[in-house]
């Protein structure tokens, strides 16, 4: 393909051959739209971590800058070298919100105490130890939980760090949570506003991400896993991905362990969207009425110790509605009068 | 543009959701489509890598100072993503391309300021649409956006004014040192291929 005629015919302009290479080239190509929504959201999630970052960042060199000025007073650095030298005690980073069976809490001057029950605070340094037999719930801060399963040790670092031994922890952050590092030997794992599993199992670190997405770190290499991924890493090896359900067996001890939810006084609308985060199940109400009053329902009563999907059969009949599963989704409805949905 | 790109990524720095939409509309695409020439043309790869680079430069946002432009900066962040991939499939450097020359890259930063260049040689088609739309990338938006108007969609100058919300003497301007721009990321890409006539210069 050539622009520039023979002696006989004109020469072609600048403008008609720009036009026939574009012609030519077509559109440009866009990425799938599917891709397009993953990395949007994956830098969306990255970008509001960083800007996060930089506010903490700024106010702590506010704190700074006033504890600077505050110091020109002789006074006051007076007090604040006596106050400095005084023993700092560990800071409160977490609190287990629920224990199946008993775990032990071990501090960083040895001290070791068996826990069994919900509200014990930890401290930056404290080592959790799950025998085979129990679980624990945590909450790392307002928008970010932990749950160690079964045969799992992990040390709780700094609020936003936890070192995960052995066994299995699964995080549940919001989008607008504080970073969460989870440190193994085999390489880290850095939350990006999600739902995930990270457990050490035959010499290899397996991250199921079940909603947002994942940064695996190794040294300087970097992988990001994405919903609905699996990536194992071995030593000295690139992740294998493969894809997972959202939902399933395999989530079955993340919900066993699930923080009490507290239905007095809830909407029902907050409670489908418990028992859906748990479950991984999508949920849906096709009754028109109904579905205009999901916030309007107020739900009275406890549910603890009911597993999400317990609660769900003892919630729903006694608000007058039940549910069916259909594959992956959970459906509510208004109770019929022989008993089943419409 | 390094101004205007600075501009934005000090916007996104303080929060500003409508700078972060308009940096991933600006950059995602064409960071797919340059890492897609480099994989093989593997859509997936190509999702994959440019997804990490884009992530890997929203970490690294504080350090853009403007001294590139936003898409140069990024793609540095693609090609080690490429690196890293290309590495574990053992088949690096099976895709060389002319724009990861120092040389084509620091001619192409150079393709904000309109000066012109000849284009010389032919290449093949599948070549010429790769190197046309990499060109493209390279361009102002809103000059790549009025060249496909004109010449892909057959808008007229009238109805690109509407798009660009200016008079018809300022999109006939737009679509001038459009097509200069393009003419000389196209010969910084293509040095081989035939002149186009510069006559509007």
């Amino acid at each position: 393909m050539t622009f520039t005629g023979g002696s006989e015919e004109p020469r072609m302009t600048s403008e008609d051959q720009i036009g026939q290479l574009l012609r030519l080239a077509g559109r440009r190509r866009m990425p799938h739209p599917g891709d397009m929504r993953q990395a949007h959201d994956a830098a969306h999630a990255e970008w509001q971590a960083v800007v996060r970052q930089r506010a903490r960042r700024q106010r702590w060199r506010s704190l700074l800058g006033g504890a600077l000025a505050a110091a020109a007073c002789a006074g006051l650095v007076a007090i604040w070298i006596q106050r400095a030298e005084r023993p700092v005690p560990a800071v409160e980073i977490a609190a287990i919100q629920r224990v199946s069976g008993t775990v032990v809490v071990t501090s960083p001057d040895g001290g070791s105490r068996r826990v069994a029950e919900a509200g014990v605070r930890l401290r930056a340094g404290d080592r959790i130890e799950v025998p085979d037999d129990s679980r624990v719930a945590i909450a790392m801060t307002d928008s970010v939980s932990a749950r160690l399963d079964r045969g799992s040790a992990a040390v709780f670092v700094t609020a936003d760090r936890l070192a995960l031994e052995r066994g299995a922890v699964y995080v549940q952050a919001d989008g607008s949570s504080t970073d969460l590092r989870i440190e193994t030997a085999l390489g880290a794992v850095r939350h990006i506003g999600t739902r995930f599993e990270v457990r050490l199992q035959d010499a290899a670190l397996r991250v199921r991400v079940r909603e947002g997405s994942i940064a695996l770190e190794r040294g300087r290499d970097r992988w990001i896993g994405s919903a609905g991924e699996a990536l194992t890493i071995a030593e000295g090896r690139s992740p294998e991905r493969r894809p997972i359900a959202a939902a399933g067996a395999e989530w079955a001890w993340v919900s066993e362990i699930a923080a009490p939810f507290r239905l007095e006084g809830s909407t029902l609308r907050a409670f489908l969207e418990w028992v859906s985060r748990e479950q991984g199940w999508p949920w849906q109400v096709d009754d028109p009425r109904l579905r205009s009053r999901l916030d309007d329902i107020v739900l009275h009563g406890s549910i603890d110790g009911l597993t999400p999907e317990e609660a769900l059969d003892a919630v729903l009949p006694a608000s007058g509605l039940s549910y069916r599963r259909d594959a992956e989704r959970l459906i509510v409805a208004p109770l019929t009068r022989s008993g089943t949905s419409r | 543009m390094p101004e205007y790109d600075l501009d934005l990524v000090k916007r996104m720095l303080r929060g500003d959701q409508d700078a972060f939409e308009r940096f991933f509309e600006a950059t995602y695409p064409a960071l797919h489509r340059f890492a897609l020439a480099r994989v093989d043309f593997n859509p997936d790869a190509a999702a994959e890598v440019a997804q990490a680079a884009i992530c890997t430069a929203i970490r690294k946002l504080d350090t853009y100072r403007g001294e590139a432009a936003l898409l140069t900066w990024l793609t540095t962040f693609c090609r080690h993503e490429i690196y890293d991939y290309t590495r574990h499939l053992e088949r690096r450097a099976k895709v060389e391309l002319i724009e990861d020359d120092p040389e084509v890259r620091a001619a192409l930063e150079s393709l904000r300021s309109p000066d012109a260049h000849d284009l010389d040689a032919a290449l093949d088609r599948g070549k010429v649409a790769s190197l046309v739309q990499r060109a493209l990338d390279h361009l102002s938006p809103h000059y790549a956006d009025a060249l496909e108007w004109k010449y892909i969609d057959g808008f007229t100058v009238q109805e690109i004014a509407v798009r660009l919300n200016v008079g018809v003497k300022a999109a006939e301007s737009v679509l001038t040192r459009a097509r200069r721009a393009f003419r000389d990321a196209f010969h910084t890409l293509a040095p081989e291929w035939p002149n186009l006539d510069p006559r509007e210069r």
